[in-house]
């Protein structure tokens, strides 16, 4: 069990949705903050909220851009000390069939919710080591890292991947006594499906005007049921409560219960006798 | 997922095969050339591409390419090449591999790059270039992804391999029931420990620039690939996997593991997954 307060937290897509609700909870709990976002607006609408509460640095950054993260590391760690609490949160949902899945689009989802995750750990992982401090880690995943349904395989691909390297990560930052969290999060009231959609390159997928409108129903649809669930904040006191007791799993729900057991139990039944 | 749906001949079919040219990729080969199909062996190996095609030339049509799954271009250009000489692929073999384990604090980006490239992104580059193709002929077809019993739950393999071979479980979770209705079958293969030089092949193409390792941690290096490779020529053999993987496209089957290696982990692992979820709460 680690203590927060008085520690550092870096967290990425820290200014909007579940990424804030982080925030707010670790402002609380005595964390200084260094929060970043694609998102220069709401940064600075966070920056001011949050400040009454907790020192906090504010931060634009493309995860996806790896000297930039240096760069912002660095410049947060100069202004308030050493990181020893990462989330890595930032991510884009983009739920396009297979067949219509461009590089571009690939390469968006997967850069921002698996290489930006990847940044973080290569950019922060060795100077926790060094520090010997200790610390935690929490990766922001999906109920969809869990088992398929629903979310595309584009997220699927990436929050599976993350899944993968917090249960590996974890086992193998025991001893420097970094803990490891994965954030696996049903349905949260926040903007991810409007924000993705604002940001994903375009690429060559031509829809007829039917098609967008179909696609943009469904999204209304998908936007309008995520703002009747769990408020961002509750996921942050969740989050901070894991921290505490040093837990791999953050569900936010149980959602996802009956789509584990069916896939485990498919899985189980593929074994060769 | 298990619900077969439609079979898929494999007879007359044309075959790609990433990392084609030695282990499980050879293996499959061997299996579709006997059952009928044409052969696209791509690898990064080019003597074990001209052996491949010495061997099964005999018994099915064979084209190689040398081929970095990395490299979209190269594929690309090899999809045309192979098409234009064997006809529209219609089953795909996500197979390239590349395994490895460094300590946490010492990985670098050029590691990151070189395996989930080539283990996550060689997938994706052979969704990309192929899976349009077989939509739009509208022929059916069958995609084999190879993952990893470490892609279902984390082993001794390191992180890198994990989080790539995760998120190839997990595409191909969700790509399976979406390309289900257009007769596209998927099957990912799950190998437990199969004997081929996987370890060692991948060790000497390890980019190590960057990665500081003492003298003594090279020697553990070098004995855990010879301990390793040891232990994987006394495993399951590499022709029974292919025929495994034969079989599953047949029956359009979903999962396919070489052993029960990993029952017991993802068995602890579902339950701490579900032991760890929130108690149920009054309705809101």
């Amino acid at each position: 069990m680690i203590d927060v307060a008085g520690r550092t937290a870096f967290i990425t897509g820290g200014a909007n949705g579940i990424g804030l609700g982080i925030a707010r909870a670790l402002a609380g709990a005595g964390v200084k903050l260094a929060i970043t976002d694609r998102d220069a607006e709401a940064l600075a609408r966070a920056k001011a909220e949050l400040e009454k509460t907790a020192v906090v640095e504010a931060y634009e950054l493309d995860v996806r851009d790896r000297a930039a993260f240096a760069a912002v590391a660095d410049a947060a760690e100069d202004r308030l000390g050493p990181v020893t609490l990462l989330f890595n949160n930032a991510g884009v949902i983009v739920t396009e069939a297979p067949a219509k899945l461009s590089y571009e689009l690939w390469d968006f989802a997967i850069g921002i919710n698996l290489h930006g995750v990847i940044n973080g750990i290569q950019t922060f992982v060795p100077r926790m080591i060094a520090r010997g401090e200790g610390g935690h880690i929490v990766n922001t995943a999906s109920g969809s890292g869990l088992a398929a349904g629903g979310s595309g395989t584009l997220y699927s691909t990436a929050k599976f991947a993350v899944v993968g390297m917090s249960e590996s990560l974890r086992t193998e930052l025991a001893s420097a006594r970094i803990g490891v969290s994965v954030l696996c999060p049903g349905p949260v009231a926040t903007g991810i499906v409007h924000r993705s959609m604002e940001d994903a390159p375009s690429g060559s997928v031509v829809l007829s005007p039917e098609q967008e409108q179909k696609r943009w129903k469904l999204r209304e649809a998908i936007n309008r049921a995520l703002q009747e669930s769990k408020s961002p904040d509750e996921v942050g006191e969740m989050v901070l409560r894991a921290i505490h007791e040093n837990m791999l799993y953050i569900h936010t729900d149980r959602t996802m219960e009956a789509a584990i057991i069916a896939r485990t139990a498919a899985l189980l039944d593929a074994m060769p006798d | 997922m298990g619900d077969s749906i439609q079979m898929t001949d494999v007879q007359g079919r044309v075959a790609f095969i990433t990392g084609g040219g030695n282990g499980i990729g050879l293996g499959m080969a061997r299996a579709f050339a006997r059952a009928g199909a044409s052969l696209a062996l791509s690898d990064i190996d080019d003597e074990a591409l001209a052996r491949a095609k010495a061997e099964l030339g005999a018994i099915a049509p064979v084209e190689t390419f040398r081929l970095d799954v990395r490299d979209r271009d190269a594929y690309a250009a090899a999809a045309d090449a192979a098409e234009a000489r064997l006809g529209p692929v219609s089953l795909l073999f996500n197979n390239a591999g590349v395994s490895g384990a460094f300590p946490a604090d010492r990985l670098t980006y050029e590691l990151w790059d070189w395996s989930i490239g080539t283990n996550l992104g060689g997938v994706i580059n052979g969704i990309r270039t192929f899976l349009p193709r077989i939509m739009e002929r509208g022929e059916g077809g069958h995609i084999v992804n190879t993952a990893s019993g470490a892609g279902l739950a984390a082993t001794g393999s390191g992180v890198l391999y994990c989080t790539a071979k995760f998120g190839v479980v997990g595409l191909s979770e969700s790509m399976g029931p979406e390309l289900a209705a257009s007769g596209v079958g998927v099957t990912l293969l799950c190998p437990g420990p199969v004997a081929t030089d996987i370890v060692q092949r991948s060790a000497d193409a390890t980019p190590l620039a960057g990665l500081s390792l003492s003298a003594e941690e090279q020697q553990q290096r070098a004995e855990r690939v010879t301990m390793m490779t040891a232990a994987l020529k006394a495993s399951a053999d590499a022709d029974e996997v292919g025929d495994l993987v034969l079989k599953a496209v047949l029956e359009n089957r979903f999962y396919v593991h070489t052993d029960r290696m990993m029952e017991e982990r993802i068995a602890a692992r579902t339950q701490a997954l579900l032991d760890a979820m929130p108690a149920l709460e009054p309705a809101r």
